[in-house]
């Protein structure tokens, strides 16, 4: 079927499969891999995107669902081949050990980020409830997110 | 610059942005998909397999069984054992029978409901404490892969001193899930006549190997490359033999493209898992508390094929005695074989499911002579020029006494335990506690392992003065490339920047072995000191020869390069040795100290070993049974940090990969060997929420033989932590958990007992 939707910023269309979820479709029809598959159950998270700003597991959104959206992937928060604050705090941090778990992980702050909030340290814990690190500990990850939301001075 | 900082990981910011490419990430023009049709029954014997039908669907290229081997049907680990698709009996649920080679995977899936199989089904062995001497038989006569021994002093002379306390009890563990973020998978092509692999791997040696035997091919015409992998903990050290060896049968015999990953729950469910282990064990203590002998008896669930349990079981069989000064020994580890997916590889190898039983029974000592469990630790841990179980004397490297003290000070034991029994005094339903683990690791492959032990690097460098490194150590998510370009980076007084760390090809560098047991930053170190220092010697003769008089030393520092009155930028330098055609160039191979361990298990069964301490607190709510896990000091004797940030993060990551087995991950087979958990809802791994605060403490003993002074630890961080959790309910709580994970029933029935 023929949908129409936003993806980082850009109008855009596609001829696809209904059974295709919203990963399948920005991977395999528009080429970004950088939104991982972990699970393909929504469990994992590693295949988090922002759809009309909410951090989503497009592993677990059916492509028609996709239709007027506005999504957003790990390669739409990077501005004039500058990094994310939040990206450039979670590097600094240590955040980033084998990397799988690490573009659904920014995704998830990035929902956070752009509201107009104040998060305590326990608000980024749950936010990231829903994307399993098996590296990290988590702790170098939360410390980054915070260190990004604390820029914005809120 | 250098080693001992903590410099920004040189991939994180490919990996933080997305454009890390994983297999998955890899799209080839005309590339199939593979999938594999497996048993349905934990034990059976094959009576017809028509795959005929099967091949006519639409869309599928190929489905290969047994009779389109090439070679040998066999993937090779350590013995011969594995079949790699099976031709006449099955002997656990998942076990590969045929690959199919298809458009997509959704067409490979279709196709393999059409494949025809008639399998007499047999009774599974799926109790491994019922294996040894079964009417079923799995492996050789009597289901026994493998057994090891330690026999130190005399352990029946000792025991007949009726003075001594005597503590004995048997310990259960269960399975335990990698549980990498990237499932595994390769992708395989032909490129230049030859079959090209790129995989997620810990070891491109060994899929080259395998590949060898079940294609039938030489090793140059087998081209294994390592992908960027997305996890590993040993679950990618020798299962990717399996999973390369599958797509690689397709792109052998279609000459096209094939990629396979896995989907999760088929990961899950026949990928390698953390051996299930029976301990028991006695202990012998004088009234004073001194260890004065132990006898332990370990028994190891291996599966159905033995891949990679001898040695699993070596390393257990060694770590059961713990870091402890104890004259008489007495521990026998064996290895049987089961109707179940093959156990394997998982950091800590075979150590942890002894530990959790040794660390468990000197609380119950400690009970028993009303010490405290730390002063109980502190008179009996080994000190410089002590030995250990295997008689090995200790004194290189040897931090466990200062681990001991950082680890009480830091984490303010004694008051803390006055605290919490304030605490409990005062609540009733919420109790906390602290319990402790003390622990040692053999860095390396050790004396079973030493056949594989080899360090090699090859250094270049260009023109300007930028170089590329390539070691035989693979990148998992552990900061090898990072490590590795510091090291480098040091030796010529550079910045980082300038050093490449290639990706590991087994075209272009020597087998070093495999990137397990915790050897990747002595092994990638020692293979770049030897490397540098060569290329060093040539430019210091050089320098010699150009300037004509002698130089003591040429050092580099912060770029520039000073001999003798001279002084030079690096680059400069670079550009001088270039253009009079000095070599720049360096191949190094380097053997690691000797291993051995004789009939009795004695010997230097590792060259090195590392040290660590563990606090944990929890509080357990007595009307649930749940367990918060509050707070967690775990101290390592590292050798050297090479960088102090990441070696945190093996901390950290490690310590609640321990935390997990100790309190949640629960693996649930059925009767008949099924695996039932085979997703992260039902085999639930720690998640943000469910991590304490960690205090990561770092003690630095230098190895005298390592690159640096650096020697290994990354698998430590897990192994204590199921004790030192465990220990912690039992001094909350007062109920003695013998078999983990802690889970919430197991911890309320427990105190429903206690009363």
């Amino acid at each position: 079927m023929k949908i129409e939707f936003r993806l980082n910023g850009k109008d855009v269309s596609c001829d696809v499969p209904e059974n295709y979820t919203l990963l399948r479709m920005i991977r395999e029809v528009f080429g970004l891999t950088g939104t991982k598959k972990g699970c393909d159950q929504g469990e994992c998270g590693a295949c988090t995107v922002l759809m009309d700003k909410k951090a989503v597991t497009s592993c677990t959104v059916l492509a028609p669902v996709v239709n007027g959206k506005d999504i957003i992937t790990i390669e739409g928060i990077e501005k004039d081949g500058k990094m994310h604050i939040i990206q450039e705090k979670m590097v600094e941090a240590g955040a980033v050990q084998c990397g799988f778990c690490t573009p659904g992980m920014v995704m998830s702050a990035y929902a956070l980020f752009i509201q107009d909030k104040h998060f305590t340290r326990e608000d980024i814990k749950k936010a990231i409830a829903g994307n399993l690190c098996r590296c990290t500990g988590y702790e170098f990850i939360i410390d980054g997110i915070e260190k990004a939301l604390e820029s914005r001075g809120k | 610059m250098g080693v001992g900082k903590s410099v920004i990981r040189v991939d994180s910011v490919e990996k933080v942005t997305g454009r890390s490419k994983y297999v998955e990430d890899i799209y080839m023009s005309g590339m199939l998909h593979a999938y594999v049709f497996r048993s349905p029954v934990s034990h059976g014997v094959i009576k017809r397999l028509d795959v005929e039908k099967a091949k006519e669907c639409e869309g599928i290229h190929g489905i290969f069984t047994w009779k389109d081997v090439p070679g040998k049907n066999i993937i090779h680990v350590i013995y011969d054992d594995q079949i790699f698709l099976a031709k006449d009996r099955v002997l656990y649920q998942g076990q590969p029978i045929a690959v199919i080679a298809a458009k997509t995977p959704e067409k490979a899936r279709e196709a393999a409901k059409l494949i025809e199989i008639e399998i007499e089904k047999q009774t599974p062995l799926v109790d491994f404490e019922q294996s040894k001497g079964s009417d079923i038989k799995i492996y050789g006569d009597d289901n026994v892969f493998c057994s090891f021994k330690v026999k130190r002093g005399d352990i029946k002379e000792a025991i007949k001193n009726e003075d001594l306390i005597k503590v004995e009890d048997t310990y259960y563990t269960q399975h335990q899930e990698h549980a990498y973020l990237e499932p595994q998978g390769a992708i395989v092509y032909w490129e230049n006549d030859t079959l090209t692999i790129r995989g997620s791997m810990q070891a491109p040696f060994y899929v080259q190997q395998a590949l060898t035997e079940v294609l039938n091919m030489k090793k140059s015409r087998i081209r294994v490359i390592q992908q960027t992998t997305g996890g590993a903990f040993g679950g990618k050290e020798d299962v990717p033999n399996i999973v390369c060896a599958q797509a690689a049968i397709c792109a052998y015999h279609l000459k096209v493209p094939v990629r396979m990953v896995y989907e999760r729950d088929e990961d899950m469910m026949t990928m390698s898992k953390r051996h299930p282990g029976r301990t028991k064990i006695s202990l012998y203590c004088d009234k004073n508390g001194f260890f004065k002998a132990i006898k332990g008896e370990y028994l190891e669930n291996a599966g159905a094929f033995s891949t990679l349990t001898p040695a699993v079981l070596y390393r257990g069989t060694v770590h059961l005695t713990g870091p402890y000064n104890i004259d008489n020994v007495d521990v026998i580890g064996e290895a049987v074989a089961t109707n179940t997916v093959p156990n394997g590889a998982y950091r800590g190898f075979g150590s942890p499911q002894v530990i959790f039983a040794m660390e468990s029974i000197i609380d119950t000592m400690a009970k028993k002579l009303n010490m405290d469990p730390v002063r109980l630790r502190e008179i009996n841990l080994l000190k410089p020029g002590e030995k250990t179980c295997t008689g090995q004397i200790v004194d290189d490297s040897m931090g466990m006494q200062e681990v001991f003290k950082k680890c009480v000070k830091e984490s303010d034991y004694f008051k803390r335990k006055e605290e919490i029994e304030k605490y409990n005094e005062e609540n009733e339903f919420y109790k906390r506690g602290l319990g402790v683990s003390t622990l040692y690791y053999g860095v390396g492959l050790g004396a079973a392992g030493k056949h594989m032990s080899r360090c090699a690097a090859v250094v270049k460098i260009d023109g300007d003065g930028s170089m590329t490194v390539s070691v035989g150590i693979t990148e998992m998510g552990q900061g090898l490339r990072t490590v590795a370009a510091q090291m480098t980076a040091e030796a010529f007084g550079v910045d980082e920047d300038l050093v490449v760390v290639s990706e590991i090809d087994t075209s272009r560098i020597m087998d070093t072995g495999p990137t397990v047991a915790s050897r990747g930053t002595i092994t990638a170190g020692w293979g770049i000191v030897q490397a540098t220092g060569r290329i060093k010697k040539r430019i210091h003769k050089f320098l010699e020869k150009k300037y004509k008089e002698r130089f003591e030393d040429v050092h580099y520092r912060d770029g520039k390069v000073y001999f003798g009155k001279n002084e030079m930028d690096f680059h400069e330098l670079i550009d001088l040795c270039t253009s009079e055609k000095v070599r720049l160039h360096e191949t190094a191979l380097d053997m690691p100290p000797e291993c051995t361990f004789d009939d009795n298990g004695q010997g230097e069964a590792y060259f090195v070993y590392a040290w660590a301490m563990n606090v944990v607190e929890t509080k357990v709510n007595l009307l649930t049974g749940e367990v918060d896990i509050i707070k967690a000091h775990c101290c390592h004797d590292v050798g050297k940090a090479v960088n102090p940030r990441e070696v945190k993060g093996q901390i950290m990551g490690g310590s609640l990969q321990g935390l997990g087995y100790g309190l949640m991950e629960n693996m649930q087979l059925s009767s008949s060997g099924s695996l039932l958990t085979r997703n992260f809802s039902t085999y639930t791994i720690p998640t943000s929420c469910d991590y304490p605060e960690f205090i990561p403490l770092i003690v630095e003993s230098e190895y005298s033989k390592g690159p640096y002074g650096a020697k290994g630890f990354a698998e430590q961080p897990l192994m204590g932590m199921a004790p030192a959790l465990t220990n912690s309910i039992r001094d909350a709580c007062d109920i003695h958990l013998k078999n983990i994970p802690a889970t919430p029933e197991r911890v309320y029935k427990l105190l429903m007992e206690e009363k």
